[in-house]
């Protein structure tokens, strides 16, 4: 489960809050979409539920573990080993292969690692089963350079990657916003399936108000985020 | 996890070929500067030195000690005065002396000098490592119009023993000034030393007095013209030599011999230790070389800041690379050691290169070098010096990419997962 208390973050020291939330909780295994417009404060809560930045003030428990108390190499790894990230566009390292993209999770968290093989019986074998689950023909595409998909394809395999090694947590940012109309339901179907599958707990962040009702919890960022410019 | 950031520093190098091989360009060719220069630096040192050893003392009309060994020795330059016969006689006389070789400069033969001197020579001159010399086929002078080769010499025009050839005067290829009523027998070929020596023609004193005894300032006296056979009768002993080498019996008479000569009154004489000359030789070039060694550093940092510059312009369109991978959970210290790991290979593969081309070059240009300068640039595997040189480089190339990689965490610090478009 996901909980954030009192936590309050600027990036500059001269700026206002970018970031104000009383309260905030995701229970386990639950799918929350969060809708919020550019502004409302989505880019910094994702990056605190990340790790990536050290909180301000506050605490935010993910599972177990108060990241707010960890160090930054210990965040580091705190990601890696339980969570999975998805952006808007721009996902994949363009000098690395589909099937090199995919398991990055796993070359930084020997958990990830481990639970990828426990599952397939190697780690490519396990990326390849979910390139699969995405409706991605690795035969196919495999060997094609990355900067050749389509935007659909790559946001397929960027969910691949951020799914392998069944991370208990996956945040995804606007994800779908790139996608046509017609792809962008099928993805959402395909992320849920695997999600549901391994019992992950979902962030979603996205403008876009067509999505919400495949979630568990819609709630929009303005109305836990005090510092939202709304 | 070295493995991995290394399997990504490659990828990414790969990604970029055009401008990471610009830069290992950048770096090789450095690498070839600096090396070349030290090669060519340590080997004319050690070519210089190998030239003569054994030898006490040299004795020259009174000029500079540089000079002198330069041209008794190392047949560069002109000698501006001679030794008379006599003042060689006496000097040579002396009880302390063990041996005298008595050298006469001033002929040619197609480009290459002629050595007048005596069978002392051939008995008594040592290089390198005390080594004597040694004749790959003949003998010494049995004969007034006796001459004996120096490898090169007979490798370059072709000449076997018993050829004949004719000497020209002066160190030009000018026709008019041949002594060709008197040609020399070859009578031997010397083997190779790696000196000077191989480029030269030696001839008896006796030879070279022969062929001028008719001749008065450079040219033939019109009217009067010995013949070869008319001139073996006569008494063929020379009125002046260019200088003489001279052996001693004990090492501690060095100094006494040689303030003879820089006293003698019969003439004004210079007697030199040919290792003191040699150092004053290196004292001179010693300008030279901080100079040559001074560029060649520029040139190394020149390339490392070729480098820097390609790995800190790359690091803007990289923002999203980083992103990326601190999102599936590297760590700020991956991002340093990626970068690190990239400006590691760019010097590795830059120094690679630069030894290649090194190597190459000398391959190719070893022969002509040897043949135009004398100099013997040997193909050898990297001395401690030439890796002590490549090891600094390349920890200084590591350390300037620390610059980069500290910036490129500093920027992902900032950037967190956010998209830079």
């Amino acid at each position: 489960m996901i909980n954030l208390s009192n936590v309050t973050f600027r990036w500059k020291p001269d700026d206002n809050f970018a970031l104000d939330v009383a309260d905030f909780s995701v229970a386990t295994g639950e799918c929350v979409f969060i809708s919020g417009p550019s502004g409302s404060g989505k880019s910094t809560l994702l990056n605190l539920l990340g790790g990536v930045i050290p909180t301000q003030q506050g605490s935010i428990i993910i599972g177990e573990t108060n990241i707010s108390l960890l160090s930054a190499p210990e965040r580091d790894l705190y990601r890696a080993d339980h969570m999975g990230l998805l952006f808007q566009m721009f996902n994949l390292m363009p000098f690395l292969s589909i099937l090199d993209n995919a398991t990055l999770p796993c070359r930084f968290s020997w958990q990830r690692r481990q639970r990828a093989v426990e599952k397939s019986g190697t780690v490519e074998a396990e990326a390849r089963r979910l390139l699969n689950r995405m409706g991605l023909d690795i035969e196919e595409i495999g060997p094609r350079s990355v900067n050749l998909l389509s935007t659909g394809q790559q946001q397929r395999v960027a969910a691949a990657r951020a799914l392998l090694g069944s991370p208990e947590y996956v945040i995804a940012d606007e994800p779908t916003s790139a996608l046509d109309a017609d792809t962008k339901f099928a993805f959402l179907n395909l992320l849920f399936e695997e999600i549901k599958a391994v019992g992950s707990t979902l962030v979603f962040v996205s403008h876009d108000n067509d999505l919400g009702s495949r979630f568990d919890r819609t709630i929009s960022l303005s109305e836990i985020n005090k510092a939202a410019k709304v | 996890m070295i493995a991995t950031l290394f399997s990504l520093a490659c990828k990414s190098l790969t990604n970029r070929l055009l401008t990471v091989g610009l830069t290992v360009f950048a770096i090789s060719f450095s690498v070839f500067l600096l090396l070349g220069v030290e090669k060519i630096r340590t080997e004319a040192k050690g070519s210089f030195a190998n030239t003569i050893s054994g030898t006490d003392l040299i004795v020259g009309a009174r000029s500079g000690s540089v000079q002198l060994l330069l041209y008794s020795v190392f047949r560069i330059g002109n000698a501006t005065n001679n030794v008379s016969w006599k003042s060689y006689q006496a000097i040579s006389n002396s009880k302390e002396v063990a041996w005298t070789i008595p050298l006469s400069l001033g002929d040619s033969h197609r480009g290459f000098r002629v050595l007048g001197t005596t069978n002392a020579y051939f008995k008594h001159y040592r290089y390198g490592s005390k080594k004597h010399l040694r004749f790959e086929t003949g003998k010494p002078f049995e004969d007034v119009f006796h001459a004996v080769l120096g490898h090169e010499v007979a490798e370059r025009l072709g000449y076997k023993l018993n050829d004949k050839i004719v000497l020209s005067h002066g160190i030009g290829i000018i026709a008019g000034n041949d002594h060709a009523d008197k040609p020399f027998r070859i009578s031997g070929v010397l083997a190779k030393t790696g000196t000077p020596l191989d480029r030269t023609i030696h001839v008896s004193l006796k030879g070279m007095e022969a062929i001028h005894i008719d001749w008065r300032s450079g040219a033939p006296i019109p009217g009067m013209s010995v013949s070869a056979k008319e001139v073996r009768q006569l008494e063929l002993q020379p009125k002046a030599i260019t200088a003489f080498l001279v052996g001693l019996k004990s090492k501690l008479s060095i100094f006494k011999i040689q303030r003879r000569v820089n006293q003698f009154r019969g003439e004004p004489l210079l007697a030199i230790l040919p290792g003191v000359a040699l150092q004053e030789l290196w004292d001179l070039m010693s300008m030279a070389e901080a100079a040559l060694g001074l560029i060649s550093v520029f040139v190394v940092v020149v390339s490392l800041l070729v480098m820097l510059t390609m790995l800190f312009s790359s690091l803007n369109e990289r923002r999203r690379e980083m992103a990326i991978l601190r999102s599936v959970g590297a760590r700020l210290s991956h991002i340093f050691f990626l970068l690190v790991f990239e400006a590691g290979l760019i010097v590795f593969f830059g120094i690679l290169a630069g030894l290649f081309f090194l190597y190459s070059a000398l391959y190719f240009a070893q022969p002509i070098i040897e043949a135009e300068f004398g100099l013997f640039l040997a193909i050898q595997t990297l001395s401690t010096h030439e890796i002590f040189i490549l090891t600094i480089l390349y920890f200084s190339g590591l350390a300037l990419g620390a610059i980069p990689a500290y910036r490129a965490c500093r920027q992902s610090l900032s950037d967190g997962m956010n998209i830079h478009l």
